[in-house]
């Protein structure tokens, strides 16, 4: 790898961050926590600059790709502006540690997080609708409705302060991995405060770029926000994903995600080894 | 539980119609910059080796603003790229900022307050 030069690098860097961002979108697990391990195995980054990378490529795509998700009208402004409080000070807490605890360690928690990513790729998505309203819930306007067809469904939102609690983990794995941890918040929306699948990951997208600028401005204190590696990491996982929403949206096939997790669980011994 | 026009949430969606496409705006124009940037990178620097595996803090400042600038205007590659990364950084800081002014109009005074917050977490990291 030491003899590549920076043509040659930032070529295969771009192909496989397209590859990353065409994988992450079609199965709306994001590109980060593929680009991150990618980086570092294949192509020997120390795991801080490709933590940098990935996070810059983590607000180009949740940004970009917020007009897509507010004309389907699932996501909830409500409920992302409120856990957005929780996501971003975990944000912060965990950008600051990177740099107190050893990579070893980091990279210990990427392969469990990697691990983790690959199961809930098929746990069972939250499609009921919860009838009696939570107060806190109610209290804070937190309750909203989706289309389902032509009609619109309405669902009430549960365990506000256990799913913040989440968030502010949540929070914490991004700010610390420089991933977008979709999963992480979808596992907090979907499985906890019981929000429909739709809108769980709708506004997790509209979250993610939040959350990660919380961490931007400590990583480019703490100098792992490199220029020449962000580039072709941010233009490769920017245009995959941007193909990925043209040819398909959200229902995602099963044998697409298999090998997603297949790629994630491979991606994770390897850290693991590493490590 | 299942109403036939989309009445509610009105005034959100179009908000959020209109700040999705500003910040689509800003990813395009981020990205076109960062383009720049790396074209002049590749054909200077095409042929250098990088060391990515060695860790050297790459660090940026806000007092480095001055340099930055003058990186820029003197078209130095490295400085049109870090220019696009902060413009990039800047579209999640303006979505929080309109989300402010949002609220502030639909007078939901407490959703102000969790603007603001959110906000005040985004000025302290980047400026504590």
């Amino acid at each position: 790898m030491h003899e590549l030069n920076n043509f040659l690098f930032t070529f295969l860097i771009y192909v496989g961050s397209f590859s990353a961002g065409l994988l992450g979108s079609l199965t709306g697990l994001g590109g980060g926590v593929i680009v991150v391990p990618m980086l570092s195995v294949l192509f020997g980054v120390d795991i801080r600059f490709a933590a940098g990378a990935s996070l810059i490529s983590v607000i180009a795509t949740s940004s970009g790709a917020a007009s897509a998700y507010v004309k389907e009208g699932f996501s909830n402004i409500r409920i992302g502006m409120f856990l957005e409080i929780a996501t971003t000070i975990g944000a912060v807490v965990g950008a600051s540690i990177v740099g107190l605890i050893s990579v070893n360690v980091v990279s210990i928690i990427f392969a469990v997080i990697l691990f983790y990513s690959a199961i809930t790729t098929f746990i069972k998505k939250n499609e009921q609708v919860i009838n009696e309203p939570d107060p806190i819930a109610k209290k804070m306007k937190l309750n909203g409705n989706y289309p389902v067809g032509d009609t619109l469904v309405s669902y009430n939102v549960k365990k506000v302060p256990q799913g913040f609690i989440m968030m502010i983990l949540a929070g914490v794995l991004s700010g610390l991995l420089g991933i977008g941890s979709g999963a992480a918040k979808v596992l907090a929306m979907d499985q906890i405060m019981k929000i429909p699948f739709k809108v769980s990951t709708t506004t997790s997208n509209f979250m993610i770029g939040v959350t990660a600028a919380a961490s931007a401005g400590i990583y480019l204190k703490n100098g792992y926000i490199h220029a020449a590696l962000v580039m072709p990491v941010l233009l490769g996982v920017l245009s995959g994903a941007f193909l990925g929403a043209k040819i398909l949206t959200f229902t995602s096939s099963k044998s697409l995600k298999i090998i997603f997790s297949v790629i994630i669980l491979v991606m994770a011994y390897e850290m693991l080894k590493m490590a | 539980m299942i109403k036939r026009h989309p009445n509610t949430e009105n005034m959100d969606r179009s908000i959020e119609a209109i700040l999705g496409n500003l910040l689509r705006i800003g990813v395009i124009i981020a990205g076109s910059v960062v383009i720049i940037g790396a074209v002049l990178f590749l054909v200077r620097h095409g042929l250098e080796i990088p060391s990515y595996h060695i860790f050297k803090p790459d660090s940026f400042n806000f007092s480095d603003f001055r340099d930055l600038f003058n990186g820029v205007i003197t078209f130095r590659s490295v400085s049109i790229m870090e220019l696009g990364v902060l413009l990039l950084i800047a579209t999640p800081f303006l979505r929080v900022l309109f989300s402010v002014f949002a609220f502030v109009y639909e007078k939901d005074y407490m959703y102000v307050v969790f603007t603001v917050i959110v906000l005040l977490v985004l000025i302290f990291s980047f400026f504590s």
